[in-house]
């Protein structure tokens, strides 16, 4: 399909933003603070949501609620609270929005880069460490208890859903952060997704405790591919056929939200002024 | 650069009402009008004006970062805002006031990125590294993280790694801003030897008038977005420089005539400085030499910057005028 010289080419292209990976790995050593905590803020929060369900599960007497059992239900919230620290974060918004504001864009803009790439490969590493991290710790300590863990094309559907949800993650933090072109102030709009994210991708309440009809439209939102479908995946509330055809929709999600950002950057560049030295 | 202008937006403050949310009024600045030039290869051009006169915009437009609103701009034979992406491997660009280093890691971290970004050769890179090592002193200095260095050697540092890949044209955005004496002087005797060893385009603009009186043939002169000088330095010079400072030493105390006393600016001991028109210093300085039997003749041109702010004098009159 390809030549010797395309390929030549893409390995270069390749090298080229993985040395931008590899940079950033090497600023790791930097914010070990930063790190542990990422890894430890999971787990309050998984305390906080979880011992109200739990008061749930005991003042009901129920054994299941929505198709989660307790434990499914601990795993559940551990998992998209791990799945939650890949996202670039408010971090990656304020970057992009003090290069718009400053005028440090100019500096990325002068070098043979492609700033989007550039930014996801520069904003990836923290949170791809410390999500394995916080997803392996997930997965031992599921086996530990009894729990659930996604097995064979389950297990496989499992990452491809997490690679989805990092893509849709990607692409909104830094679509928020390129509106900067058009607003000053990016940060209320960040706020209001991530609380809307909350109620709609079932971080909160899982998906399968709304209504029917709520249910099926928030399937179609991208807000599910962030939680629920990883989550649920984990936790083996999908059989494999129903995971392989989410996690589709999850990649057709990642591929329009994608679109959208590169379309968005290139019409912001156009506008953008850069005044004074 | 032929026929360029650019104008910026500037939203109007003081809307109200439910529409100012969804609609915002703009009027329009334009900040280049109808500029054109032309810089040869390996040319040293000081692109220079007032605070506000279009520098930075002018080189944002030809390091293609900005769209300009009218006319057309080829370097290289690339249309900057259009092949950017190409058309960055083969120019270099400082930006004196931020920085292309990371601020975290090391300066070979950086230097090793930007080896990968350029898609150096590992030869050329360690040949690049070596000749910036010894033109400007980097060897101590690779290992350390940027965010320790001070800023002299920070702007060191940002100067190899912008030259790294060998460009044909580079833009220095104020590249000695805030420097001390020393570390612009380190700095100018590189950009020097770049020039005229590698044949490199550069273009620099600044407010230093030193770095353009040391480095630079010929000076753009941009005031309000219109270029209102485009030629050498002596040029500028002859155009706009007043007058001459002529020290004589005198073996004794002469008496000057009344004819030269408005010229006399000081008097130390045998030593007589006169202040003379431009034009007429070389009526004047023989005369001036019969005054009595000189030890020693020199005659001062008038520095740069002295011209320079005599330019931005008139140019601030002229629009108070307006």
């Amino acid at each position: 399909m390809y030549g010797n010289e395309d390929y030549a080419v893409m390995k270069v292209l390749a090298g080229k933003y993985f040395i931008v990976f590899l940079t950033q790995i090497k600023n790791l050593a930097e914010y070990k603070v930063n790190i542990t905590l990422k890894l430890i803020r999971p787990l309050i929060m998984t305390l906080a949501v979880g011992s109200l369900w739990w008061v749930l599960f005991e003042v009901t007497g129920r054994e299941t609620i929505g198709k989660f059992s307790r434990l499914s239900f601990v795993i559940y919230l551990l998992t998209i609270r791990f799945i939650a620290i890949f996202s670039p974060g408010g971090t990656s918004i304020t970057n992009i929005n003090e290069e718009i504001r400053t005028g440090n864009i100019t500096m990325r803009l002068v070098r043979p880069i492609h700033y989007l790439l550039w930014l996801f490969c520069r904003n990836l590493p923290i949170p791809l460490v410390c999500g394995v991290t916080g997803v392996f710790f997930v997965t031992i300590l599921s086996i530990g208890l009894g729990g659930p863990v996604p097995r064979g094309w389950l297990g496989c559907c499992f990452v491809f859903s997490v690679l989805g949800t990092i893509l849709i993650q990607y692409a909104i933090y830094q679509g928020i952060g390129i509106l900067s072109f058009w607003i000053y102030e990016v940060f209320p709009l960040e706020r209001f997704y991530v609380t809307v994210n909350r109620i709609l991708s079932g971080e909160l309440i899982p998906l399968t405790l709304f209504g029917a009809t709520a249910q099926e439209i928030l399937q179609y939102l991208p807000f599910a591919c962030l939680a629920f479908i990883p989550g649920g995946i984990f936790t083996g509330i999908f059989t494999a056929e129903q995971a392989a055809l989410l996690v589709t929709r999850q990649f057709g999600w990642a591929a329009v939200l994608w679109i959208a950002v590169i379309f968005l950057y290139r019409k912001g560049l156009r506008k953008y002024e850069a005044q004074g030295g | 650069m032929q026929h360029v202008c650019k104008s910026f937006s500037v939203p109007q403050k003081g809307q109200r009402g439910w529409k100012s949310l969804f609609y915002r009024r703009n009027r329009h600045i334009e900040v280049l009008s109808n500029i054109s030039f032309n810089v040869n290869q390996g040319e040293f051009v000081g692109y220079i004006g007032p605070n506000g006169a279009g520098k930075s915009t002018t080189i944002k437009l030809l390091t293609g970062i900005l769209y300009p609103s009218q006319g057309s701009i080829s370097v290289l034979g690339f249309e900057p805002h259009r092949d950017r992406y190409k058309y960055t491997y083969r120019i270099g660009a400082v930006f004196g006031q931020r920085s292309l280093l990371e601020y975290d890691i090391p300066v070979m971290d950086s230097f090793v990125l930007y080896k990968s970004i350029y898609e150096l050769e590992k030869q050329k890179f360690k040949k690049r590294l070596h000749l910036f090592s010894e033109l400007l002193d980097l060897k101590e200095l690779l290992h350390i993280p940027v965010r320790k260095l001070s800023l002299g050697q920070r702007m060191r540092c940002e100067i190899a790694a912008s030259l790294l890949h060998e460009p044909q044209v580079v833009f220095l955005d104020e590249p000695t801003i805030g420097l001390d004496a020393l570390a612009k002087q380190e700095i100018r005797l590189f950009l020097k030897k770049i020039n005229k060893n590698e044949k490199v385009t550069i273009i620099l603009t600044t407010h230093d008038m030193d770095d353009i009186e040391e480095l630079c043939e010929r000076i753009i002169f941009i005031n309000e977005g219109s270029i209102i000088f485009d030629g050498p330095q002596e040029r500028l010079k002859s155009r706009y420089a007043t007058h001459k400072e002529v020290e004589i030493v005198y073996e004794k105390s002469v008496t000057v005539p009344p004819e030269f006393e408005h010229l006399v600016k000081k008097i130390d001991a045998h030593t007589y400085t006169f202040k003379v028109t431009y034009f007429d210093a070389v009526e004047i300085i023989p005369s001036l030499l019969r005054l009595g039997p000189a030890k020693d003749v020199s005659i001062h041109e008038q520095r740069l910057e002295d011209i320079v702010k005599i330019i931005y004098r008139d140019a601030a009159g002229s629009a108070n005028g307006k």
